[in-house]
């Protein structure tokens, strides 16, 4: 480890350890240490939903699937930043009136079942732990790359992965939701410097986009294989028209006709149904102003990702290039293409920046995994401590001891992560798949899609919907999610693969329907009318702003009142 | 009726100053939903057409691949690069701007409408611009 990669990792852990300890829970209340007493300001939640949001997956991911697969890749960027529009328009106001903790616990005030909340609890945790890993797998990665050692007889992945998680669990332990969402917020900043800073530092250096762009496409694409004699690279078969080689800058190389837009679907339909994001809404103050926070979301996580597709095609036009003047690279590329695609924008940064440059690329990495990892602990902690131990296992419990529960799950949680993510070697997927990180945060995404969204939008936009229709619907999509991708994973590249490791298309409409029949032939709750009055109406809103406005001017007059004193 | 103001932090007993309205009734919250509804599904067609007509350009429209943009750029990728990214933003912006105005009209006006049944609101609002209109 050099000198530069050991003060990377101290500042961004110094920044971490220290916003944790200045915005620590200031009472011991589970409202505190869930929801950061519900008074997050629209623009930091905004800041902390993308720290939250945007994960090792589009810091790392999404470079990564635009360099192995040039505008297919770009797909991944397009559908996560697609996802907050479902959002905005049918879940951000409504979701933050009804005001609960989670979403089970959301979705069983909202239905009146224990049993909903209880099945939305164990879909929540497949979603958290499916985000998890690949959280994980990132900070091995990361690792890797910035420090190259490991600690104790580990390898330097395992390393990472132990480390990162561990480091993220004793500070959302510690910190709750206000430490998580000052440290989310800050940890974005520092994520879309570290993007703005490789950016502008490649277009200085001379690359320019339309003419990579062009460069690239005009020989076929080919990208790093495994077989007997080590790695070789091998031409991307066009899955759109086999006839043609498959280009950087054209469809094919990854995904058929339908499989681009089966992606996208699934990714835009499930940011509605992630834990760790939909638990941020909980914490705006009024519903307008989780609407409003949506607004900013789309357009700073719309910057970040269209920098990301940027720095991908930097990354695939400039690399090849750099390995005779950089002859580290040999160890990583094959031909001038990197064997880890995730790799793609760590070495964009050591070749124009140095080791301090590979230092910012990497601190950038930590901190989006850090964060994401921060939330989805944090949605962990609050399904387990509030809707499964204040409600079923000690009812009778403090808030202290409710908090306490929390706090422990945070630890089990990311205990079960590391240890699926260390039985991974990402190089062994580089070749089957676009990015390993990427291609697992879609199954999360997939399962919320096709579990939660439909329900979601069904329990707020249709009175008629029932516990019994609710439950009957998360679970079809779910275990649809779950067979499906695990099928479609283990057959040759095809349509119907495609169609099924990203099932969102297919599945989220037939759990839709499900929901909807079982619903016509229950009983909806019997004080639907009230649910919908707090859940549409903006009396509780009015409120909040009032007391906002009343607040505000007492402190005036006590200011005003205070230099009158004075004088 | 006092509804609406249930809920983690919505009231926390707060004395409500006097002469405020700060409740709505199931009439008024019914007709403000149903053009929310509006609202929301017309701007949810318009993002699936913008996101589903991108493959369907890429697949069947030979220009959209070959020809040049400013920069050297084609017009697919420069969409899939940028230029999505910025229609969601507008969409975002549009949706939000219309539904925070609608809110704003139809709930907390403390009227006579208020008495009146969700269906005749619905439609007095429909007036409203958006993607439906």
């Amino acid at each position: 480890m050099n000198t530069t990669s050991l003060a990377t990792l101290l500042a961004v852990l110094a920044v971490v350890v220290g916003v944790s300890v200045v915005m620590r829970p200031r009472g011991s209340s589970t409202l505190d240490f869930y929801l950061a007493g519900q008074k997050v300001g629209i623009v930091t939640n905004a800041w902390a939903i993308c720290g939250d949001y945007l994960s090792a997956a589009s810091f790392l991911g999404v470079a990564a699937a635009v360099y192995v697969s040039g505008l297919d890749g770009a797909w991944y960027a397009v559908g996560f930043a697609a996802g907050f529009v479902p959002v905005l328009l049918f879940v951000a106001a409504p979701l933050r009136r009804y005001g609960e903790f989670s979403i089970p616990d959301f979705l069983g005030r909202r239905l009146g079942s224990e049993r909903v909340r209880l099945v939305a609890v164990a879909v929540v945790q497949l979603v958290i732990l499916s985000y998890l890993i690949p959280q994980s797998v990132g900070g091995g990665i990361t690792w890797q790359l910035l420090v190259g050692e490991g600690f104790f007889g580990l390898s330097p992945y395992a390393t990472g992965v132990l480390l990162s998680t561990a480091v993220v669990a004793a500070i959302v332990a510690f910190g709750g939701m206000r430490g998580t969402t000052w440290n989310q917020a800050v940890q974005f900043l520092l994520l879309l410097v570290a993007l703005v800073w490789l950016a502008a530092v490649v277009i200085g250096e001379g690359f320019r986009y339309g003419d990579a762009v062009d460069a690239l496409s005009a020989e076929p694409l080919a990208n790093p294989s495994r077989d007997a004699d080590g790695w070789v690279l091998q031409e991307e078969v066009n899955r759109i028209d086999g006839a043609q080689p498959a280009t950087f800058g054209e469809p094919g190389a990854r995904y058929g006709r339908l499989g681009q837009f089966a992606l996208v679907v699934t990714l835009a339909m499930g940011t509605a149904g992630l834990p760790h994001v939909m638990n941020r809404y909980f914490t705006s103050p009024t519903g307008k102003a989780a609407r409003t926070t949506t607004v900013w979301v789309l357009a700073l996580a719309g910057m970040f990702y269209a920098l990301a597709v940027m720095l991908g095609t930097a990354a695939r036009a400039l690399i090849p290039d750099a390995v005779a003047d950089h002859p580290w690279l040999e160890d990583l590329t094959v031909e001038g293409v990197l064997t880890v695609p995730e790799h793609a924008l760590p070495v964009l940064g050591r070749i124009f920046g140095g080791e301090a440059g590979l230092g910012v690329v990497a601190a950038g990495a930590l901190v989006a995994l850090m964060s994401t990892i921060a939330g989805l602990l944090l949605a962990s902690a609050a399904t387990w401590g509030h809707d499964v131990y204040e409600r079923h296992i000690n009812p009778r419990a403090t808030q202290r001891q409710a908090v306490t529960a929390g706090r422990a799950t945070t630890l089990v949680a990311a205990c079960a992560a590391a240890v699926l993510a260390l039985a991974l070697r990402p190089e062994a997927f580089a070749p089957a798949m676009p990015s390993l990180v990427a291609t697992m945060v879609t199954w999360a995404f997939a399962i919320a899609g096709c579990a939660f969204t439909p329900v979601f939008a069904l329990a707020i936009w249709w009175r008629g919907t029932t516990a019994s229709g609710a439950t009957a619907g998360m679970i079809t999509g779910a275990v649809l999610a779950v067979v499906t991708f695990t099928t479609g994973n283990s057959l040759a590249p095809s349509a119907l693969k495609e169609l099924l490791v990203t099932p969102t298309f297919v599945a989220a409409p037939i759990a839709a329907a499900v929901t909807v029949l079982v619903s016509r032939r229950t009983e909806p709750p019997p004080d639907v009318d009230a649910a919908w009055v707090r859940m549409h109406g903006t009396a509780a809103d009015r409120q909040a702003e009032r007391l906002a406005r009343l607040t505000v001017a007492g402190r005036r007059t006590e200011r005003r009142g205070g230099r009158r004193a004075q004088r | 009726m006092v509804l609406g103001t249930g809920g983690i932090g919505a009231s926390d007993g707060a004395a409500e100053p006097p002469g405020l309205d700060s409740t709505d009734t199931p009439a008024e919250v019914d007709a403000a939903f149903r053009t929310l509804r509006r609202v929301a599904v017309g701007y949810f067609l318009v993002f699936l057409v913008v996101v589903g007509g991108f493959p369907v350009l890429s697949l069947t429209l030979g220009w959209w691949s070959e020809a040049r943009l400013v920069g050297n750029i084609s017009p697919g990728f420069a969409m899939a690069a940028f230029g999505l990214y910025a229609v969601f933003a507008v969409v975002g912006i549009a949706a939000a701007s219309l539904s925070s105005a609608v809110e704003s009209r139809m709930l907390g006006g403390g009227s006579s409408e208020a008495t009146s049944t969700g269906t005749e609101d619905a439609d007095e609002h429909d007036r409203l611009p958006g993607p439906h209109a």
